[in-house]
C-alpha cells in the first residue's frame, strides 16, 4: 500500500500507460489474494488453538496450504519479472 | 491413513526455505552486481524458476504425490508458457511492422 501511494503521487496510475495499469492490476490482485491466505490461515490458527483442528480437519489444512504456497509461486514470478528484470 | 503419500520431514522444509532465501538473495545480488547485467534476464529466470520448483515439489507437495497431479500442474503450465511466448513474438512482431511501416511511410 506505502508503494501504490508513492507511485501515485508521483503520477503513475491505473489509466496513466501499460504499465501502470499491469503493475497495479497484477499486484493489486495478488495483494488480496495475499490477505484472503492470511485471514484463512489465522482462522486456522485460532481454531487449532481452540482444540478444534483434530486429524479429521487435515484435508482443511492441506487446502490451506496449497492455496497459500500456489500464491507464493505467483509472487515468485511477480517478484522477479515486475521488481528485478528491467 | 493408508492412502496418504509420506510427508517430508520438519528438517526438510526448513532446508527448503533456507535454499529459497539463498537463492532470493542471489537474485537480489545479482541485480546490483553490473557485470550481470549483459545476462541478468536468463539468470533472473533461472533462479526464479529453481524456486518456483522448490516450492511446488516440496511444499506442495508434488515431489511425494502421484504423477498425475504433476501433469496436471506441469501441463496447462507449459500451455501458459507457450501462448505468453507466442504473444511476445505476435507484439514484437506486430511492433516490427509498425515501425517498418513508418519508416517506410517516412
Amino acid at each position: 500500500m506505502i508503494e501504490f501511494t508513492e507511485f501515485v503521487h508521483k503520477g503513475l496510475t491505473m489509466s496513466t500507460n501499460l504499465f501502470g495499469c499491469t503493475f497495479f492490476v497484477l499486484t493489486g490482485t495478488h495483494g488480496a489474494h495475499v490477505a484472503v491466505g492470511v485471514l484463512w490461515l489465522l482462522t486456522l490458527w485460532v481454531r487449532a488453538l481452540q482444540g478444534k483442528l483434530g486429524p479429521a480437519n487435515a484435508m482443511t489444512v492441506e487446502i490451506t496450504g496449497l492455496y497459500w504456497h500456489f500464491v507464493d509461486v505467483v509472487w515468485i514470478i511477480i517478484f522477479t519479472v515486475v521488481y528485478l528484470i528491467q | 491413513m493408508s492412502d496418504e503419500h509420506q510427508h517430508p520431514t520438519v528438517d526438510v522444509y526448513l532446508r527448503v526455505a533456507a535454499a529459497l532465501v539463498i537463492l532470493t538473495v542471489l537474485e537480489v545480488g545479482v541485480f546490483y552486481v553490473p557485470a550481470f547485467h549483459p545476462v541478468l534476464v536468463p539468470v533472473l529466470l533461472v533462479l526464479s524458476a529453481a524456486k518456483f520448483a522448490l516450492v511446488v515439489m516440496f511444499y506442495m507437495h508434488l515431489k511425494a504425490d502421484s504423477k498425475f497431479f504433476t501433469f496436471l500442474f506441469g501441463a496447462p503450465l507449459l500451455l501458459a508458457l507457450g501462448v505468453m511466448v507466442a504473444l511476445l513474438f505476435l507484439f514484437f512482431g506486430a511492433l516490427t511492422l509498425r515501425g517498418g511501416g513508418a519508416a517506410g511511410a517516412g
